[in-house]
């Protein structure tokens, strides 16, 4: 055994060629499979590195009625919850410089989706806001530009925002906002999310939180998008059921039942008040209308005194006037008998009476008169006094009226208030009668796109991973099965010999299982070393395109591939060796002392075609035998070319295929060279301005109006979001956008009013066919569906065509044409074509397709990593095979080159002799490769595409041509250091002895 | 035949070996496999080498086939002194102008026995006829037949024909007949002879077997890279009456 046993490091430095073959096919085989499998794991691992480190949320609470400090405090205190956040959101209309965008406002809860900040600092007033990194990109915006809100969409900005204007000063990420091209759709404005502000919580204005986050106990410890994960996060959403939702739900509800039981409490005690009025009114015009009353009564009686001492008076005046007639008498008499100075006798009595006599008796009556006139005098008096009352009683009673009158205004009044209030009442009533209980919405982060896609994407990787190591371990099947084969037959007569001394079997052919052991033990540890380290790096950093906020990728090395990989390596290696040795094993001492009968030549199928046998010559008729009679070799050396070629022609025609998106896309189908954004909100004049614009300008050769929007579309299969485009004129479509069958290039797609046009990859994912429906979100609430009317070649994003009458049809109002599509001039300064746009009133933004087909060749630079690693590992996969064939040939013929050279080949000639078979098997590789290349890239384009995108699935004939040249390069590199190697056999040794 | 009849039409010293010296290795481990080998051979001689195993045969022959390069000394053959030839004059020399057999035959073995011997002739300018030769060493009717399908005899018949469809000035056999039994060793030494005579073509031969000496116009024993002597055959036996 110990002869064994030190033999077998001699042998390994004898046949170090051999032995580096094999390492090397399986470091590439092994770094392949574990590389690429490693990638789906890491890429989660470091997604989860990353979600972690900004605390990303593990459930979202939204409610019908937004959320409340109490729901917070109820969910907080939950064990299953580590720590839960109100937040608020909402989407604004938002102008930087001469651009309005659909920006999505986000308060920074603490501890809870944090945000990074890569660029100034975090906002510190409510006048101030960071927006999202690939949104300032985009937009090329600095630290320091001004946010200007225009609108909020049906609410007031002020219902909403604290501010009216934000200074930017810092950029950040987001981990719940990972994708640089879809952030989600709005309801305002063209419905796409243009870009992300953070703000702090008082810069907000609404009354209650509009979402809360939640982190689960525990989650951080566990992976994202792994069943343990999703179900702990599960168990914790069911418990928010359980045990808050309800209770959270019952005070909302409760709460809402009692603010509007004390808005009808507030009226009826309103009612109760008026009522109130009413009554005390109607008291006071009965206290008056008494007043008047007795008022009246005190009049009466006031004109009975009157009466009465009119009365009086004229009884008084009566004596008066009696006695005065009396007086009169005497003055009569004392007249006429003034001269006499007596009343004869008789004439009265019988006696004169001096007329003194007579005054004294008249004074007498005239005396009597003065009581008399007293009283006349007294009763003036009275009536006067009577009368001045009653003047003022009937004042009073005036007054009394005035006020009635008065108090029936206010009654009627106070009667419309009721009717008024009563109504409120019946209001309030019915509201109350109809509230709803909130109704919340649970999601994890599965409702977040770019977590959902980020996973699709890695495991889209894994299955890139099964197939290309496939070629590698079966070239690394061959390779072992033909350098072990050569390797058996060239001990033959030391396997003899130990035989002969004794030595088992088992112990002899342990000494090949240990030769091809160690070479694979060791390609398959540097292998997924160099595998599992290098391959997620470069192919997440391809992905970074896509998602820029991704940071710094996690690579460990995954034990359970590197183990799959190394097993399988093992095992195929080992069956390998055991095949090749195992006869020779069999074979008795005796036999195997023996010079191994040389293999016959035979005659080979294309000797019975003489008219192409005697062209061949003794080159090509040796090569064609050799093939044949190494088939081992042949298929070697043909596996390993062709995979080489096919790798390439994957690396090609992947850049093809990415590249030929853009070309195809704005080349052939979206002709129109520039799009418009319009500001509707400006006059219509303004309006007017820019259409004269377009028409009269010589740079524009014609423009078309239309609606764009983003829209969520389904179908039990899949829920896009795609874009919704409504021209004004479906005739002039072809001249800005081709509709077209994919199938038949020259079968234009008519948009008529019978039904939608979708893109095609659209129809796929939607599993959708001409003639089939589909739904198309309206509202939030309502779905309408779609006739599918035909599907059109299409090859970004997703759209839906449809007709103006189509759109009113199911919108119920008339589409608001909000973008314009140029056909502008060749060679035109586009720049300036730009800014003379953006002075126009009406225009928002402007964007030439040519810009984006320039940002689209960025996208290609990451496709170029994947392309060199292909090349690397096509470069590797000829070398080692073509390598091996050579190192095996030329040690196995030696003796027949050598035998060339005795004849007098010259080294040009025998080297031609030996490459014929590298150079036919070359090119048969090339030809193989071709075929497997086409297909291996059909698969990887299937499973590598995204959902927005829809890979061109040629490729290019140069890509052919350059994969062709890059294998033949390689097999002509390898065969001139193989040159050589021919050149430096000896002739004198060489035909010495047999082999 | 008479040898002193043919000496008159062939060129004298047409093979000469001047202080031949080949080392091979260096310092301690240096073996002087030819240590000053001197002889001289006419055309259309049959020359039969003899001597011990590691006397130097092999060396010699080589040296003279082009096959190897000498130390010091000089080797002229039809006057060129080709010990000063190196790489493409030498196979050149090679090409044009040695035949060579070898006691392992080391025919290719994908090529059936009539492509071998046109591997030889194509190469050549003044080449025989490959059906031809192989007709003179009566092999015609196994033209088609791979090396793998011939006996030991008949292999190194290829072999020979193809060394001598060349039209080579020089024939060297390295023991042809050392891997075959008596009667096809006879018949393979009798092939030679023949082709000597026929074609005036000089022949190398080395032996282990002095039985066939006899056969030969010179014999040069060697030992110990030297030559020891050399014996001249005036009348060289047929091969056909040769006994071992
Ligand atoms: N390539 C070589 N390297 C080192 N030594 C060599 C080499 N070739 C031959 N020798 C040595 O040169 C000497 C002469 O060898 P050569 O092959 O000429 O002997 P030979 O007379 O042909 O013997 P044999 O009858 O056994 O074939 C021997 O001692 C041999 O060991
Ligand atoms: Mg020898």
């Amino acid at each position: 055994m110990k002869a064994i046993h030190k033999e077998f490091y001699v042998d390994i430095r004898k046949t170090i060629g051999r032995f580096i073959s094999i390492f090397l096919i399986v470091a590439l085989g092994v770094g392949f499979y574990a590389g690429i499998r490693s990638t789906e794991p890491d890429m989660r691992l470091t997604g989860d590195h990353m979600y972690d480190a900004s605390n990303l949320m593990d459930l979202r609470i939204i409610s019908t009625l937004g959320l409340e400090a109490f729901d917070v405090e109820k969910i907080a205190e939950l064990d299953c919850i580590e720590k839960a956040s109100g937040a608020y959101s909402g989407d604004v209309i938002g102008q930087i410089g001469d651009n309005e965008h659909v920006i999505r406002f986000l308060s920074m809860p603490d501890g809870i989706n944090e945000v990074t900040v890569t660029d100034g600092r975090k906002p510190e007033n409510s006048a101030e806001c960071m927006l999202d990194r690939s949104f300032m990109e985009q937009q090329e915006l600095k630290v320091g530009d001004k946010l200007e809100i225009v609108s909020a969409g049906d609410r007031e900005i002020g219902d909403l925002l604290a501010n009216t204007e934000y200074t930017v000063v810092g950029s950040f990420t987001s981990t719940q906002y990972m994708s640089a091209s879809t952030k989600g759709t709005s309801t305002i404005g063209d419905g796409k999310i243009a870009g992300l502000a953070a703000v702090p919580e008082d810069a907000f204005a609404l009354e209650v939180y509009t979402e809360i986050y939640a982190s689960v106990s525990g989650a951080k410890e566990e992976t994202c998008y792994t069943d343990a994960y999703d179900e702990l996060v599960e168990a914790a959403a069911d418990e928010i059921r359980d045990k808050v939702q309800d209770v959270c739900i019952q005070a909302r509800y409760d709460e809402m039942y009692q603010a509007a039981s004390d808005v009808i409490d507030e009226i009826v005690a309103g009612e109760k008040e008026v009522e109130n009025g009413i009554a005390d009114a109607n008291q006071v015009i009965a206290d008056l209308k008494k007043q008047i009353q007795t008022a009246e009564k005190g009049i009466r009686k006031l004109e009975d005194g009157i009466s009465e001492a009119e009365a009086g008076k004229k009884q008084a005046q009566a004596a008066i006037d009696q006695i005065q007639g009396t007086v009169d008498v005497y003055d009569r008499y004392i007249e006429r008998f003034s001269d006499l100075g007596y009343v004869p006798a008789g004439q009265l009595t019988n006696r004169d009476v001096p007329l003194e006599q007579l005054e004294t008796e008249k004074q007498q009556y005239v005396m009597e008169q003065a009581p008399y006139k007293g009283t006349i005098e007294q009763l003036d008096k009275t009536i006067a006094d009577c009368r001045r009352q009653i003047a003022e009683i009937e004042e009073q009673i005036a007054k009394a009226e005035a006020g009635i009158q008065t108090a029936n205004e206010e009654i009627a009044k106070a009667e419309d208030t009721l009717k008024d209030l009563q109504m409120k009442e019946g209001d309030a009533r019915a509201a109350r009668d109809e509230l709803e209980s909130p109704v919340w919405y649970l999601t994890d982060r599965n409702s977040i796109q770019t977590y959902l896609d980020y996973d699709q994407d890695a495991e889209r990787i894994s299955r890139i991973g099964i197939v290309f190591p496939v070629i590698f371990f079966l070239v690394a099947m061959l390779v072992s099965l033909t350098t072990m084969t050569r390797m058996v037959s060239e001990q033959r007569t030391q396997i003899g010999t130990l035989k002969a001394l004794g030595y088992s079997k088992f112990s002899i052919a342990l000494k090949y299982i240990r030769y091809a052991l160690l070479a694979t033990v060791l390609g398959s540890i540097v292998g997924s070393i160099i595998g599992s380290k290098l391959l997620p790096v470069v192919i997440v950093n391809a992905y970074h395109i896509l998602y820029p906020s991704l940071s710094h990728v996690v690579t460990p090395v995954n034990l359970t591939y590197t183990l799959t990989a190394m097993g399988i390596a093992i095992g195929l290696v080992l069956a390998a060796t055991v095949f090749a040795s195992y006869r020779t094993l069999a074979a008795n001492a005796a036999a195997l002392m023996r010079p191994e009968s040389p293999k016959a030549g035979k005659k080979v199928l294309l000797e019975r075609i003489p008219f192409l046998w005697n062209h061949l010559g003794f080159y090509g008729k040796s090569t064609y035998r050799n093939l044949v009679r190494y088939k081992k070799r042949f298929f070697m050396t043909l596996f390993g070319v062709s995979g080489s070629m096919a790798l390439l022609l994957v690396g090609f025609g992947l850049k093809d295929s990415t590249s030929e998106i853009s070309d195809q896309q704005y080349g052939e189908l979206h002709t129109y060279n520039a799009s418009v954004v319009m500001n509707l909100s400006t006059s219509d004049a303004r309006l007017e301005e820019a259409r004269t614009f377009l028409n009269e300008d010589n740079r524009i050769n014609g423009y078309m109006e239309m609606q764009e929007g983003t829209v969520t579309a389904s179908s039990p299969a899949k829920e896009l979001t795609v874009y919704l485009e409504v021209p004004k004129e479906s005739g002039g479509l072809p001249q800005y956008i081709k509709l077209r069958d994919r199938a038949d290039k020259e079968a234009e797609l008519p948009l008529t009013d019978d039904g939608v046009i979708i893109t095609d990859k659209m129809a796929r994912l939607l599993d959708v066919q001409t003639g089939d429906t589909f739904l198309l979100e309206i509202s939030e609430t309502e779905q309408k569906e779609l006739k599918v009317a035909g599907i059109a070649e299409n090859y970004i994003y997703h759209y839906i065509y449809m007709t103006p009458a189509v759109y009113e049809e199911i919108y119920g109002k008339k589409p608001e044409y909000n973008k314009m599509l140029l056909d502008t001039a060749e060679g035109i300064e586009e720049d300036l074509l730009t800014s003379d746009l953006l002075n126009l009133k009406a225009v928002n933004s402007v964007l030439f397709n040519s810009y984006i087909q320039d940002k689209f060749q960025d996208v290609l630079k990451s496709i170029d990593i994947i392309v060199l690693v292909l090349l690397i590992s096509a470069g590797g996969l000829a070398f080692v095979v073509i390598y091996n064939l050579n190192n095996i040939n030329i040690a196995e013929r030696k003796r027949e080159l050598a035998t060339l050279k005795v004849l007098g080949f010259y080294d040009a000639e025998v080297t031609r002799y030996v490459y014929r078979e590298n150079i036919l098997i070359t090119i048969l590789g090339i030809g193989v490769g071709c075929i497997l290349g086409v297909f291996l890239h059909q698969f990887v384009i299937q499973t590598a595409e995204i959902d927005l995108i829809r890979f061109y699935k040629q490729i290019r004939g140069i890509s052919f041509l350059y994969s062709a040249l890059l294998t033949a390069a390689f097999s002509i590199v390898i065969n001139i250091g193989m040159y050589f190697k021919l050149k430096k056999i000896d002739l004198a040794t060489s035909m010495k002895s047999i082999e | 035949m008479d040898s002193n009849e043919k000496k008159q039409t062939y060129k004298k010293d047409f093979v000469v070996f001047q202080d031949v010296v080949k080392l091979y290795g260096s310092g301690d481990a240096t073996v002087r496999a030819a240590d000053g080998m001197s002889f001289s051979i006419d055309e259309g001689d049959f020359v039969v080498i003899v001597g011990p195993s590691g006397a130097g045969k092999t060396t010699a022959l080589n040296i003279l086939g082009g096959m190897d390069t000498l130390t010091s000394g000089h080797v002229f053959v039809d006057g060129e002194d080709i010990g000063q030839y190196k790489g493409k004059r030498l196979t050149q020399y090679r090409r044009d102008e040695i035949g060579f057999v070898f006691q392992f035959y080391n025919l290719v073995q994908n090529l059936n026995a009539l492509e071998n011997v046109e591997l030889a002739s194509q190469i050549c300018k003044d080449t025989m006829n490959a059906r031809e030769v192989l007709r003179e060493v009566g092999l015609s009717d196994r033209l088609y037949n791979f090396p793998a399908q011939l006996s030991g005899g008949e292999q190194q018949r290829v072999a020979i024909a193809r060394a001598l469809a060349k039209n080579p000035k020089l024939l060297l056999c390295d023991e042809p007949t050392g891997a075959l039994d008596y009667q096809t060793g006879k018949a393979i030494l009798k092939l030679l002879q023949d082709t000597c005579r026929q074609k005036k073509i000089t022949v190398f031969v080395i032996t282990h077997n002095s039985a066939i000496a006899p056969m030969a116009h010179k014999v040069i024993h060697i030992k110990n890279g030297k030559v020891d002597k050399i014996r001249e055959n005036a009348f060289p036996v047929k091969a056909d009456i040769l006994e071992w």
